[in-house]
């Protein structure tokens, strides 16, 4: 599997609860962006700070504690930003406490390394940090984008199917949700095997054309 | 049917909070565990579920002050339960280098914020929080065994593993979304 792949695959893992939870309505999905975007910012600064002085268990639970208040004061204020409903305020708080908020902390990943036994080895499996909060941002965005429109018939509220279309109401239940993650994680992986097939067949030509 | 049985029912099934409301899905996806250590671990993830959303519920139901408060509340019971979990052994290992109880805090918060939700006094907040452990409970050992299922069979290389399960999983959230004309 290749580093893309990889990185991919840790975003959609990681990022799966507000992939699946905030992604009704593209509004509700660009919440989410900014809600757990903010918080993995400030949890990892939290921890450059703190790790250096402090043992990790209270480095720990104090990254846990400024993410989770970021991510209770973005979800009491957005709902005036953006056209979401209330329902959704505790959605947004939760997400500021998933595993994607906190992948710039834990174990030297802020600097993209890996802590074994005492020494600091780089961890080349995945992207940086930031690059799979990134990736996680765009795939929770389109998230939101592809359900909304499929579902509704709507993007950011606007009305783009033509009249006597029927929405595909599936999208906007939980099966809808875990069918849209199926579908992103089986895209990555045909990407992937589909790139690696074309590598293949390149250096296979290439080998041969030496001869 | 009596309203206790019928809101446990609801929570264990129609409402599951790891299917329908998706809190704990990174802990399904992440655990590589089979359904027979499921079936132990299951216990004490769910005991902690039922324990941490009564006592976060009931602690919102008589704090003052507005939404925050509660939300603050409900975040230091979160902080408590992982430390339970940790102190009885459960999720001591690391998934993707984080430390495994960082997968189970979106469950152990929203679960309290859902009961508190219901509004309901303490005998029917006590069945719901039973039936929203036994639907933690059914859901991660059912993912278990999916996992161990998925491991052993053919399945084609592009939906081995994790989309195969995801897949799995919307299809159990569908049959549990069947029970909302209980």
């Amino acid at each position: 599997m290749k580093r893309t792949e990889k990185t991919f695959e840790k975003a959609l893992i990681l990022g799966a609860y507000p992939i699946l939870a905030l992604s009704t309505t593209a509004f509700e999905a660009l919440s989410g962006v900014i809600v757990t975007a903010g918080a993995a910012l400030l949890a990892a600064l939290t921890w450059k700070w703190l790790s250096a002085t402090l043992p990790k268990s209270v480095v720990w639970l104090s990254a846990i504690a400024v993410a989770g208040s970021i991510a209770l004061v973005g979800a009491l204020l957005l709902p005036y930003l953006f056209p979401i409903s209330d329902s959704v305020t505790p959605l947004l708080a939760i997400a500021g406490i998933t595993p994607i908020v906190f992948t710039g902390c834990a174990n030297g990943i802020v600097e993209g390394e890996t802590e074994k036994s005492g020494e600091r080895t780089k961890d080349t499996d995945t992207a940086s940090w930031p690059v799979v909060l990134a990736v996680f941002a765009l795939m929770l965005f389109v998230a939101g984008i592809v359900r909304e429109s499929l579902g509704s018939g709507t993007v950011f509220l606007r009305t783009i199917d033509r009249a006597g279309t029927i929405p595909a109401g599936i999208m906007n239940t939980p099966v809808g949700a875990f069918m849209y993650l199926a579908a992103a994680f089986f895209l990555v992986r045909l990407t992937g095997s589909r790139a690696a097939a074309r590598s293949a067949k390149t250096t296979h030509a290439n080998a041969g054309g030496t001869k | 049917m009596s309203q206790g049985v019928e809101i446990l029912l609801n929570q264990m099934l129609a409402e599951n909070m790891m299917l329908v409301s998706f809190l704990g899905v990174s802990l399904l996806l992440t655990g590589s565990e089979g359904p027979r250590t499921a079936i132990r671990s299951g216990l004490g993830i769910a005991g902690t579920v039922i324990v941490a959303s009564l006592v976060g519920s009931i602690l919102a139901s008589v704090l003052p002050g507005g939404e925050i408060i509660r939300l603050f509340a409900f975040l230091v019971i979160t902080l408590c339960a992982v430390g339970a979990l940790r102190a009885g052994g459960l999720l001591t290992d690391e998934r993707f280098g984080l430390p495994s109880p960082i997968f189970a805090l979106p469950l152990l918060f929203g679960s309290q914020f859902m009961l508190y939700e219901l509004q309901l006094d303490f005998e029917l907040t006590f069945a719901a929080a039973i039936g929203a452990g036994i639907g933690v409970y059914i859901a991660y050992v059912l993912a278990g065994s999916m996992n161990e299922q998925i491991r052993l069979t053919e399945t084609g290389s592009l939906m081995k593993g994790v989309p195969a399960l995801v897949l799995a999983l919307g299809l159990l959230a569908f049959a549990m979304s069947g029970f909302q004309l209980l």
